[in-house]
């Protein structure tokens, strides 16, 4: 897995390598910059998705509760979705915190977080007073405009991120 | 077709990982066992403060109890029992009297909120019966339930 890791770069095309020649010093800054932010950014996004799954983890019995309250999956399926949902959480998480299958990675972290939002809005719109059970089996957190701008908040950055991954191909060597 | 195959990878392990722990640790999900918050809406018993829907609806019709929904104002204004008042539990403190003011403390109250999960009743039938409702109870996932039933329900105009 090690040979996946994504090392970002920030000017890759000839116009830009000619532009960056003339000013190294400045695109060196930019460079160094971009990368900081990017991996900043991983580490923020990919840390919230395993702090977010590790209670899950712990109590799967209170989580599947949560699930069967949202109202939206068939009851077959309720219990399978809470089995396996924080460990894709988990491994979604990690990888994007250690850059490890990056592009696998943010594609299920964002095609989570719209799963979630929508879920989010469908069981406000219709008001049902569940508990979000997003970060915790509290009954404290219920679902609420607030819990959908906090979704949309983590979405922005991730979505971000899957667009820097694909728009820049994932080099396959360290250039650093 | 690389992020796919990462990502097919990720799902993988994460289906190998939840079912393989949830197989060896000894509070995990029973897959064959029956669901058993399926039947906890009305088998609720255990909790005094509870009415069954029979019950609620019985009183309704006969005009005999006062519903009072324990769900935010937005959720009230747009749906809500027929007749029902609008005491948001997160604003019961500072709003319960205004609403309370007219009716007699030996009048069956009614709360009910949304979900099975909602606790918004259970909390205000609790802190009514706490200022002196001996009569107040809480109606299960109540809104839910009374739409299904196609009990008498109003709703803004337009």
């Amino acid at each position: 897995m090690a040979e996946n890791r994504y090392t970002p770069t920030f000017a890759e095309t000839p116009a830009e390598g000619a532009a960056s020649s003339a000013k190294p010093g400045r695109h060196h800054l930019y460079s160094k910059l971009d990368r900081w932010a990017f991996s900043v950014l991983r580490f923020i996004i990919g840390g919230i998705f395993v702090y977010a799954a590790i209670p899950k983890i712990i109590e799967p019995g209170a989580f599947a509760k949560v699930i069967y309250n949202y109202q939206i999956l068939p009851n077959m399926l309720v219990k399978p979705a809470a089995i396996m949902l924080p460990w894709l959480e988990l491994f979604a998480g990690a990888f994007i915190i250690l850059g490890v299958w990056l592009e696998g990675a943010l594609i299920i972290y964002n095609l989570l977080m719209l799963i979630f939002i929508a879920a989010l809005i469908f069981n406000t719109g219709r008001g049902l007073d569940i508990h979000c059970g997003c970060f915790s089996q509290e009954p404290e957190d219920m679902i609420n405009m607030g819990t959908i701008i906090r979704d949309l908040l983590i979405f922005v950055p991730a979505a971000y991120l899957l667009v820097r991954v694909f728009a820049k191909p994932a080099k396959q060597t360290d250039d650093r | 077709m690389k992020s796919l195959g990462q990502t097919l990878a990720i799902v993988c392990l994460a289906l190998i990982a939840g079912f393989g722990f949830n197989a060896v640790r000894s509070d995990g999900i029973c897959l064959d066992c029956q669901w058993p918050i399926e039947s906890q809406a009305d088998a609720a018993t255990a909790n005094p403060l509870r009415i069954s829907l029979k019950r609620a609806a019985s009183l309704y019709k006969k005009d005999k109890a006062v519903f009072i929904d324990a769900r935010p104002v937005s959720a009230y204004e747009s749906g809500h029992i027929k007749g029902a008042l609008n005491l948001p539990w997160a604003k019961a403190e500072e709003t319960c009297f205004k609403i309370l003011q007219n009716i007699p403390v030996q009048k069956t109250i009614v709360t009910y909120c949304s979900g099975e999960a909602c606790e918004l009743s259970d909390l205000l039938a609790s802190f009514l019966k706490d200022l002196g409702y001996p009569h107040a109870r809480s109606l299960h996932n109540g809104w839910q339930r009374w739409k299904e039933n196609g009990l008498p329900q109003a709703y803004p105009e337009g």
